[in-house]
């Protein structure tokens, strides 16, 4: 036996073939396939959140108990509020909904709402509010997300996402992926807030008779808010007031004294 | 909004910095592992439990050399997507590649003086198992046995 020197093989061991190549055909086919997947569920989603009747929602969310998560409309300022939408939806609603509002400790102009009919008003925009009217076009606004059963979609859209994260199990990949679907998730609750506008105009029509004050309170909100194009939650302010004043301008929409508060 | 875009940042460019990094040291360690190996290409170094020619040994010493090396994010992201996928998880080759050879020269280095390396053994093991949880494994080779001067 003898000794021969030679080189280690350099070619068996290591593959030879661009990582970033692989890098992306696998990003990519698994983006493809949890979009596909959140598209088709979302889709699923939104025919049984049609199905989902206003009774079975409040019984269902009944057992988060968010009610006693939220301020128990004890004070003045909130009494007033629930009177208003009360007054709302005696007047021009036919809803079974018992809206319930709460008054959330933030400076912050803006209001949300909870499935089961809870609606929360910040106190901010209570506080910068300059008339009721206002005040009723931000109610009239969320009252509209529950009539078209928006805040149902944003939940059933948001739990998908964790859902399809979730089987990912990786934490990088998940959260580029969770990145991605909140920017198909804002582009698809523009089109929400634009409908809520719209709804909350024909509610105010209805209770004052006119429309003044109903784009007031985007002169609260911070300039820089929204201002993302397709990025933002809420379409552009400018455009929103636009829309606001051409759908008025088309119904022969009012403009009257607006009502103190 | 700048949220998302401070997320975007935060995932994309350790990636990055990963992929450039990661492969500006990995060229120039194998540049490195290939100078050293055609240097000591003349050595002999075996897994034979007996010299390649009979001789009168000397001395018989143990030597080993071991070398430690990290992955990086971008590697790691990498084999993160070949979980889900499964097949050769080719991100890491290069790793173990890197690990075993740069480990043999090192105990190459370490026998200075000797004529011929017999019994060698190569062990492998992983250093911080629990990657998937957002630490950064490595990896960690062995190579032993015996070196012998005539």
């Amino acid at each position: 036996m003898s000794f021969h020197s030679n080189l280690p093989d350099d070619s068996v061991n290591v593959t030879r073939h661009s990582p970033l190549a692989d890098a992306v055909w696998m990003l990519g086919g698994l983006l493809a396939l949890v979009i596909g997947l959140y598209v088709v569920l979302g889709f699923g989603m939104e025919a049984v959140v049609k199905k989902i009747s206003i009774e079975q929602e409040q019984e269902l969310f009944s057992y988060l108990h968010l009610d006693a998560l939220l301020d128990n409309n004890t004070s003045t300022t909130s009494q007033k509020v629930q009177h208003l939408v009360t007054a709302l939806q005696e007047q021009c609603l036919q809803t079974p909904y018992r809206f319930s509002v709460s008054i959330a400790e933030d400076e912050q102009s803006n209001a949300f709402a909870l499935p089961g009919g809870f609606i929360v008003v910040n106190k901010g925009l209570l506080d910068k509010a300059t008339s009721e009217n206002e005040i009723v076009f931000v109610l009239a606004h969320e009252i509209a997300h529950f009539q078209n059963r928006d805040h149902l979609e944003g939940i059933g859209r948001r739990f998908i996402g964790v859902l399809l994260g979730s089987l990912i199990g990786f934490s990088d990949v998940n959260e580029l992926l969770q990145t991605t679907l909140n920017l198909s998730e804002n582009r698809f609750s523009q089109t929400q807030e634009s409908e809520a506008d719209i709804y909350a105009l024909d509610l105010m029509q209805c209770y004052y008779g006119h429309v003044n004050g109903a784009t007031d309170f985007f002169k609260h909100l911070p300039n820089d808010s929204g201002n993302y194009g397709m990025f933002a939650t809420h379409p552009d302010i400018r455009q929103r007031v636009d829309d606001i004043e051409r759908y008025s301008a088309q119904q022969g929409y009012g403009s009257e004294a607006l009502t103190k508060h | 909004m700048l949220d998302l875009i401070i997320n975007i940042v935060l995932i994309v460019v350790p990636i990055m910095l990963g992929y450039f990094f990661g492969r500006r040291i990995e060229r120039k360690h194998y540049d490195s592992i290939r100078e050293r190996e055609a240097a000591f290409a003349s050595l002999p170094t075996t897994v034979l439990k007996h010299p390649i020619e009979s001789h009168n040994i000397t001395q018989a010493t143990l030597v080993s050399g071991s070398a430690v090396i990290s992955i990086d994010y971008f590697k790691r992201f990498l084999a993160g997507l070949r979980n889900i996928f499964g097949g050769n998880v080719t991100a890491y080759e290069s790793l173990i590649d890197r690990a075993r050879r740069e480990a043999i020269l090192r105990m190459k280095e370490s026998a200075q003086g000797a004529d011929e390396i017999i019994n060698v053994r190569i062990e492998t093991s992983s250093i911080s198992k629990n990657s998937a949880k957002g630490n950064i494994g490595s990896v960690e080779a062995l190579a032993y046995g015996t070196a012998l001067r005539y």
